[in-house]
């Protein structure tokens, strides 16, 4: 008899999955509204873009310079068992401009910067300044979401370029002072193997990613539920699904580019 | 008398989940009147002045201003109105004068930046607070003065009617009985519609004509100050001065105690 009753629970979290995806979705095509709709609060997209963008400089810098000198350590002791030291600074090239670079950055500005918005507009949720915009006649996702989405969408690419010179810079140090490599030699193979083509796809990886980041910060800020416990889960939530989502995104784009 | 009456409530419902929250409200607030809605917490009354303001979506019912439903006039409608919430729902990130003519920066009937500053600075200075104050930032004032600043953008743009959500909480009796008197003196000096969400019995008297009682979600009692001080109603004298009162059984009220 408990068996008959086993449908009733999964039909419950199946519709609760589909709510949530139609939920987000909608959220999803009114924040694509809003960037494309007038009207545009260029003052809040230029406050967006420093804190997003240069205010990230630092961090992303930091974590491509050691994993661009930690993967030429990897490479060349991989390689040097293929008699394939040589190829080290085409790979760390290769490797950072179209998987390393693009994917770093966007987990550490989900970490940074995606965590900042979930808690700045969950804040404003819980302390009735949403619905205060809505009373002074201007949509929150014209004034809150379309500057921060528009923002990280446009940075992050600028972000992975730095990173990705960053974390070759740091393949080079590595490889010129402890795996034997003469400076031009390094900067040659790097410059002979990299293709515009592998730059191109790196940097639409980091605007697709910017984008992901900004709108999960988003969507979970303005859905935050009450009280500090609410901010906090909303951030929590934010960093975690736009994390999951970059990973996919990068095997989807990988894949296209590929 | 319809165009009197213009504010109607028509049996409005409002549930979250399985929690009934508001339940078959009706009211009317005519022109120029000041309505005041108390209740213990948790009644239902800031859910009433959200669903009034088209913020929150009824499950059944209307809100009808001057003969047009606020579900479907509601951008109008907000245009003509001043909101004060619980906790004043100032925006962190600008200074107080841009808080406070934040629709004419932002929404319509736009101002130069100047000339919204000077709005801001008289807006300010009628609810008492020196210009200086303009160039603050929220964090960096006192609750009462947060307070007064909220009441300044709710009437920077000269609205029809005024809502304002516990207006005193969390102030002292002094600055308390300040923003009531403020509250009543702003509002007569306008000529405005007022509904005002409170506990605080000094609110209630400095600025009620009207006075409806919320318990569970239902209307309970409704009367002026004159029949709120008389009234035989249970809940209604716990209000009003409750200590002194006995209450027998069936709620009614006794004689007075000493």
């Amino acid at each position: 008899m408990k068996l008959l009753h086993f449908p009733v629970p999964v039909g419950m979290a199946c519709l609760a999955i589909f709510s949530r995806v139609g939920h987000a979705s909608m959220f999803l095509a009114a924040t694509l509204a809003a960037l494309a709709k007038p009207p545009h609060y260029f003052r809040e997209f230029a406050r967006a873009l420093v804190s997003i963008g240069y205010n990230s400089i630092p961090i992303v810098g930091l974590t491509t310079l050691f994993t661009g000198g930690a993967l030429a350590l990897q490479v060349f002791s991989g390689g040097s068992r293929l008699n394939a030291e040589a190829a080290v600074p085409s790979i760390v090239a290769i490797g950072m401009v179209r998987e390393l670079g693009p994917v770093l950055c966007g987990l550490m500005i989900a970490g940074r910067v995606g965590s900042a918005i979930a808690a700045e507009v969950a804040t404003m949720r819980v302390t009735d300044q949403i619905d205060a915009l809505k009373t002074l006649s201007t949509n929150p996702l014209n004034y809150l979401v379309a500057p921060r989405v528009a923002a990280a969408t446009l940075v992050l690419p600028m972000l992975t370029a730095v990173g990705d010179v960053v974390g070759i810079l740091g393949g080079y140090l590595v490889g010129t002072t402890r795996l034997g490599f003469s400076s031009s030699e390094y900067l040659g193979t790097t410059v002979r193997y990299l293709e515009s083509g592998d730059i191109v796809s790196g940097l639409a990886k980091g605007a697709m990613f910017g984008f992901i980041v900004a709108v999960c910060g988003c969507y979970c800020g303005l859905n935050a539920g009450k009280g500090a416990r609410g901010v906090g889960a909303a951030t929590t939530r934010s960093v975690a699904t736009a994390s999951i989502l970059i990973i996919a995104a990068n095997f989807v784009m990988t894949e296209l580019f590929f | 008398m319809p165009d009197r009456q213009c504010i109607e409530v028509d049996n409005l419902r409002k549930s979250f989940g399985a929690s009934l929250v508001l339940d078959d409200v009706s009211l009317q607030v005519d022109r120029g009147n000041s309505l005041v809605v108390i209740g213990e917490s948790g009644s239902g009354k800031s859910v009433l002045l959200k669903c009034m303001l088209g913020l929150l979506t009824p499950d059944s019912g209307s809100v009808v201003v001057e003969g047009n439903s606020v579900a479907t006039h509601r951008e109008s409608f907000l245009d003509r109105c001043g909101v004060l919430f619980q906790g004043g729902a100032l925006f962190d990130s600008i200074p107080v004068w841009q808080n406070v003519a934040f629709r004419r920066l932002h929404g319509s009937g736009r101002l130069s930046a100047r000339q919204a500053r000077q709005l801001g600075e008289e807006k300010l200075e009628r609810v008492g607070l020196d210009r200086q104050v303009a160039n603050l930032f929220p964090i960096e004032l006192s609750g009462g003065m947060q307070k007064r600043v909220a009441l300044a953008r709710a009437i920077a743009c000269n609205p029809d009617y005024l809502f304002f959500d516990e207006p005193t909480a969390g102030l002292d009796p002094i600055r308390s009985n300040d923003i009531s008197a403020l509250i009543s003196d702003v509002a007569s000096d306008m000529k405005v519609t007022t509904v005002t969400v409170t506990h605080d019995m000094g609110c209630v008297r400095a600025v009620a004509s009207g006075i409806m009682m919320l318990r569970q979600g239902r209307i309970s009692w409704f009367g002026d100050l004159d029949e709120f001080d008389k009234a035989s109603n249970r809940y209604v004298a716990r209000f009003s001065g409750s200590a002194q009162c006995a209450i027998d059984e069936n709620g009614n009220l006794g004689k007075n105690m000493d």
